[in-house]
């Protein structure tokens, strides 16, 4: 436990490490989730094609 | 006519494109997310502490494959601008439009991770030096991709003027490069180099190494996923996507 503290702390520069850290992969994250986000949507938009009218279900 | 030739030519049908990168996308993004997990548990973990900077130094795992993405991203519009102005293919468009945003987090990331690391190492979270202005106006300019494309009417010749831009804007990328030798900075200078040895002992760069192909890796699966949704949208019309839906919906499509 005492050494996951230090590892933590980073020597003192733990909040710059962490901080920086923390950026990247939220923004990584966020890009990551965009385009899966996007097809969701545009099947649901386009999900009835025209020609499939009321044949499906 | 070539086998690049053919391959250049097909390029131009995007959805030639969408039926061929579908299993790269997967590869992309699994080899893309290991190296990710392997380089920074190294970097951060494992990687001994600078003997000047001491664990901020550790930043650098991802402020490096950040900034050097920030550019190349950059050069690849250029190159797809060029494409787009001289063979008029709608595919390099669809790419600059995708790429933009991505390219324009990507800058964010690294001069965010810049200004953390600046703190302890300089004192001050910003300096108006070479480099770091220089990735400001890369920033900015990703940012003028987006809004010059909102801004014209018409998908054509926005994209033409969008495709110039992204020309004229790569003069700024051998700037950055080598604002660090041209003018006194204080950004440290390269990490990298293909002709010279590194500066840093293995076990520092090796993780770094791991940690760019991966972002390179990731991020590449990011813009082709993004560039998969743009081909759907924009040929939405076309029998070949109805057909493509259809599959979808029957759950064998992807």
């Amino acid at each position: 436990m005492n050494d996951f503290m230090t590892f933590l702390q980073m020597g003192g520069h733990g909040l710059y490490v962490w901080l920086a850290y923390g950026i990247a992969w939220a923004v990584l994250i966020v890009l990551a989730t965009r385009p899966i986000l996007a097809r969701r949507r545009f099947l649901a938009m386009h999900g009835s094609c025209p020609e499939r009218k009321g044949s499906s279900e | 006519m070539s086998r690049l030739g053919a391959f250049v030519h097909r390029l131009g049908s995007p959805r030639w494109f969408f039926d061929m990168t579908k299993p790269w996308l997967a590869g992309l993004a699994i080899i893309g997310i290991a190296l990710l997990i392997v380089g920074t548990v190294w970097g951060l973990v494992f990687a001994p502490e600078d003997y000047q900077q001491g664990n901020s130094f550790r930043i650098i795992y991802v402020h490096v494959p950040t900034a050097h993405l920030a550019e190349a991203l950059y050069l690849a519009m250029g190159v797809a601008g060029v494409v787009l102005l001289v063979w008029r293919m709608k595919l390099a468009d669809m790419f600059i439009a995708v790429t933009a945003p991505v390219g324009m987090a990507i800058t964010g990331v690294a001069l965010l991770t810049g200004a953390i690391w600046g703190k302890p190492t300089w004192g001050a979270w910003w300096v108006w030096d070479a480099r770091t202005t220089s990735v400001l106006v890369l920033f900015f300019l990703y940012l003028g991709l987006m809004v010059l494309r909102e801004a014209i009417p018409g998908r054509e010749r926005a994209g033409r003027a969008v495709a110039v831009l992204a020309i004229v804007g790569t003069v700024n990328v051998p700037i950055i490069k080598y604002s660090v030798d041209w003018w006194l900075t204080l950004h440290q200078p390269s990490s990298f180099s293909l002709t010279e040895q590194p500066t840093m002992p293995v076990e520092m760069w090796l993780p770094l190494l791991v940690n760019v192909i991966g972002f390179y890796c990731s991020v590449a699966a990011v813009v082709l996923a993004g560039l998969r949704n743009e081909i759907l949208e924009r040929e939405s019309d076309t029998v070949w996507v109805r057909d493509w839906l259809q599959r979808a919906q029957s759950g064998s499509g992807s």
